[in-house]
């Protein structure tokens, strides 16, 4: 198992500071900082930034602690300054959609808690209205991938009738992606969907003899399903040597990425495309 | 090359009629007072493993 041992053992005197005043117990502590790395991994933070946040806080606090990061949950062991009592907790990863304004938000709070402006109620009240904060627009988000997979086409040489297609057929595709999820599809059978319908959809080029650039138009109309951040935050995590996360996202990933291409594959052989 | 652009036209119409009737169903729910029932239901659905199994360890 790969235990990451963040323990500092500094037997210092507790100082009489503000923050210190209002320092949790080490359970609250624990129970605390736990639920925040559950949810920091949920929404795709990468293993080291969730380490860094974690023992920000529990530092600031005067207090060590002990974390085990997991593929599907957190395992927090917390010590008091003097090392002679300790609570763990362990905790399943929230499911929620990879977001960094939560991301960027939880780690600002535990650079207030290091920086003495939040209290532990503080604290705990501010992470309550973080993830509990509405995602982004769904209509917006919508726009805005259909936008940028259009970009990436003309990124790639496509001309604007191939920037029209990718367009369209990104919308289709992410609007089917966001109703699938919605009603609680498997992701894999979501992703192999979508990139059907996207690639048939992207395949107009050919079908209807549209714009000089076909084969960039169907190539690029499915790139906004590939899963980019898992695929980073792997390689992220291998770096800083948490090979069980680093593999479980690299393995999610490639799932993602196989079900891609088979929805690819798929549409092509509809079309009767012959790629190679 | 007929053929490509009837399937091209039935695949693309299968997925919009798809959308229609899910926007369809949608308004009917949200008309029926369903659709609260649903936010209710998904509200605290923040873990991934059915909800089964979290009655079964509320027995433990």
């Amino acid at each position: 198992m790969n235990t990451t041992l963040m323990t500092e053992k500094t037997v210092k005197t507790f100082k009489e500071t503000e923050s210190s005043q209002a320092a949790p117990s080490v359970k609250e502590a624990c129970i605390f900082l736990s639920e925040y790395a559950a949810w920091l991994l949920g929404c795709g933070a990468t293993c080291i930034r969730i380490e860094k946040n974690v023992r920000r806080m529990v530092h600031a606090w005067g207090m060590t602690v002990e974390i085990i990061i997991l593929p599907g949950h957190i395992h927090l062991v917390v010590w008091d300054g003097l090392h002679e009592h300790s609570y763990s907790n362990i905790e399943r990863i929230r499911h929620t959609g990879i977001s960094f304004n939560i991301n960027t938000r939880l780690s600002k709070l535990s650079w207030a808690v290091a920086d003495g402006k939040a209290d532990f109620d503080e604290a705990r009240a501010t992470m309550e209205s973080i993830v509990k904060m509405p995602p982004t627009n769904p209509k917006l988000v919508l726009l805005l991938a259909s936008l940028a997979n259009a970009s990436f086409c003309r990124l790639f040489g496509g001309d604007f009738v191939s920037m029209g297609i990718v367009f369209l057929a990104t919308l289709a595709g992410f609007r089917l992606k966001q109703a699938m999820l919605e009603d609680g599809a498997d992701v894999r059978f979501t992703f192999f969907c979508c990139a059907f319908f996207s690639s048939v959809i992207g395949a107009a080029g050919y079908v209807f003899g549209l714009g000089g650039t076909p084969e960039l138009a169907l190539g690029t109309s499915v790139l906004y399903l590939i899963p980019g951040i898992p695929y980073i935050n792997s390689v992220s995590d291998l770096l800083d040597g948490h090979y069980i996360s680093s593999f479980s996202r690299l393995m999610n990933a490639a799932v993602l990425t196989a079900c891609l291409s088979a929805g690819l594959c798929g549409g092509l052989l509809l079309m009767n495309i012959q790629w190679f | 090359m007929d053929t490509q652009i009837s399937i091209w036209i039935l695949t693309v119409g299968c997925l919009f009629i798809a959308f229609l009737f899910r926007c369809i169903e949608k308004v009917r729910e949200e008309m029926s007072g369903d659709h609260a029932m649903i936010e209710l239901k998904d509200e605290n659905e923040i873990y991934e493993y059915d909800i089964d199994d979290r009655e079964d360890c509320e027995d433990l």
